[in-house]
């Protein structure tokens, strides 16, 4: 019995320590631009969308907690990624729907989307939006033709994730964990034991 | 926690023996000496049933924060917390459990009470299917919208809650003959039935009605795709119907139930579907549908064996239901009230009778579980 209750409080301890390290993973967020997205972060937003009839677009990125980046990568018709050199033009309004103003309607802003060009894919940002919405897109590859739209898309983004207080974690972790002590110290406490028998009443 | 009765642990080396040990002890097979297995108590569920809600909780808040906020880079991301601690209790509640079983010589693929040996198959499936996640999201990145809800690592790890959170319940089937109908002591099996309606509702959460996706209602209406939105109304209406009744039912078939039970079930479900549907107004529907079945119950009296009784109200527990639904926005006006038309809207109500009708058909077809005396 003491040495489940031990092995409880060390795994609090334990858990609470790994995530006091590890948590705010925001705070050790990459500065301004870097366009490495982590696998593990990165979300399927727009699969495979034909753009004109020799390209096709995926819209790949992250929406984390702190910010948006989104990652455009294009493939020829047959399947071939498309050369660096490959001329993309693309607008981004970014619809927002602030807590604040929404009486007024949702707050529309262009955002600056130059698309730069890395490891083969293109990429846009970072933002961050202060209340979620969703971002309006249009891309054009190459020459668009007379009496042609831009193809459109649509993706939602997130807003910043508020702090979390500091006792947030620790409470998360110790509160199950508690409840599971106690019920183990009234379980030994009052004998109860399990039999072929079931309890009446 | 066994009586010295039980039968004494046996040595059975070899791999062969250590599967089938371990399939008996989890309950994945039909164990002719079950008898040597204990019951479980009525304090034991309750223990149970407080761990498996922080692990829900846990478990809606993550899906909450990602759907506000999105993914996050890390594992040890603070809103995984509480489900990470939740499940690591429920899994050393049921070795305390299974070191005293065994220190009281009770063999070891006897060693968890009856009902609890499936809630340990589903802890480890939720387990495996989380490390499972993690691998799959390094692989083919985060899931993200529909992907969430069709993912198959997350499918295992609904899976997995699904098989805990009945862990009570299954429980209370197995010594149900020595159970008094009262309200009280059915509640830890009723809370873990309305936590397992709610886990399986959340992974078809773009699909129900009742706490998401008012297709009906005018607040919600795209005008120009209205015969794309009565497909989907109807389709996730008979969706949750499908789900609602078929844990309605299944209550309905194995236990004789104290009158308030569905009214009970119905409101714990959608307060928990709350804290990820976050529609109110669902709270006094399923109140109101809720009590109209208890009444309903009360009046056919569909007693476990009693084939007849059982599935006429498999037929009119889901019209209690999407009655009031209907009924309740076309009289309040909330969100502009229903634009079906009534055609669709009667008619839908009684086409989910029908779904109700042959769940309680298929579940009484073989031979009908003992009728409680109470």
């Amino acid at each position: 019995m003491l040495r489940l209750i031990l092995l409880c409080l060390i795994l609090v301890l334990s858990m609470t320590a790994a995530a006091a390290q590890d948590a705010p993973s925001a705070d050790t967020a990459p500065p301004a631009v870097d366009y490495t997205l982590p696998r593990s972060a990165e979300e399927t937003l727009v699969n495979a969308l034909p753009v004109g009839d020799e390209y096709w677009l995926t819209i790949t990125g992250e929406r984390l907690m702190r910010r948006t980046i989104l990652k455009f990568i294009l493939t020829g018709a047959d399947g071939a990624p498309a050369p660096a050199n490959t001329p993309i033009a693309l607008t981004l309004d970014a619809v927002i729907f602030n807590p604040e103003t929404i009486e007024d309607g949702p707050d529309t802003v262009r955002l600056e989307a130059v698309p730069i060009y890395q490891d083969g894919a293109w990429f846009v940002g970072p933002y961050a939006f202060d209340a979620p919405g969703y971002l309006d897109g249009a891309v054009v590859i190459g020459e668009l033709p007379v009496n042609v739209e831009p193809t459109a898309f649509q993706i939602g983004v997130y807003p910043n994730a508020p702090e979390l207080p500091g006792w947030f974690v620790p409470v998360n972790i110790a509160l199950p964990l508690g409840v599971l002590t106690i019920i183990i110290a009234v379980l030994v406490g009052r004998r109860v034991t399990l039999t072929r028998e079931p309890e009446r009443g | 926690m066994s009586d010295s009765s039980l039968p004494v642990r046996r040595a059975r080396p070899g791999l062969g023996s250590l599967v089938s040990d371990s399939l008996t002890l989890l309950e994945l097979r039909s164990d002719p000496h079950a008898a040597a297995r204990s019951f479980s108590t009525r304090a034991l569920d309750w223990a149970f049933v407080i761990l498996a809600m922080f692990m829900s909780f846990g478990l809606w808040l993550d899906i909450w924060s990602h759907a506000t906020f999105g993914p996050d880079q890390s594992v040890l991301n603070p809103f995984h917390m509480l489900f990470y601690s939740a499940g690591a209790a429920l899994g050393l509640l049921l070795l305390y459990i299974q070191f005293n079983a065994l220190s009281r010589r009770t063999a070891w693929m006897h060693s968890f009470p009856r009902g609890y040996g499936l809630g340990a198959f589903g802890l480890l499936i939720f387990g495996i299917s989380g490390v499972v996640d993690l691998i799959t999201h390094a692989l083919f990145g985060f899931e993200t919208g529909f992907e969430a809800t069709l993912s198959p690592s997350h499918t295992g790890l609904f899976i997995g809650w699904f098989i805990i959170t009945m862990t009570p319940a299954r429980a209370l089937l197995a010594r149900r003959a020595q159970e008094p109908s009262t309200l009280g002591a059915f509640l830890p099996a009723l809370i873990g039935t309305a936590l397992a309606l709610s886990a399986i509702t959340t992974i078809i959460v773009f699909s129900i009605v009742i706490g998401s996706q008012p297709f009906a209602l005018q607040a919600f209406r795209d005008a120009t795709l209205d015969d794309y939105n009565y497909t989907l109304g109807i389709m996730s209406q008979f969706i949750q119907t499908g789900a609602v009744a078929s844990f309605v039912i299944w209550l309905a078939v194995h236990f004789r139930l104290p009158f308030g039970w569905v009214t009970l079930l119905y409101t714990l479900y959608m307060l928990f579907l709350l804290l990820i549907g976050q529609d109110v107004t669902a709270i006094p529907i399923m109140l109101i549908a809720g009590v109209l079945t208890d009444a309903l119950y009360a009046v056919i009296r569909p007693q476990p064996g009693e084939r007849g009784a059982l599935r006429l109200f498999g037929l009119l527990m889901p019209l209690a239901l999407w009655g009031t639904y209907y009924l309740f926005f076309i009289v309040t006006g909330i969100y502009g009230g229903v634009w079906f038309t009534p055609y669709v809207w009667i008619g839908s109500v009684i086409q989910s009778g029908f779904i109700g009708a042959f769940i309680a058909y298929f579940m009484t077809l073989t031979s009908a579980p003992r009728a409680v005396e109470t």
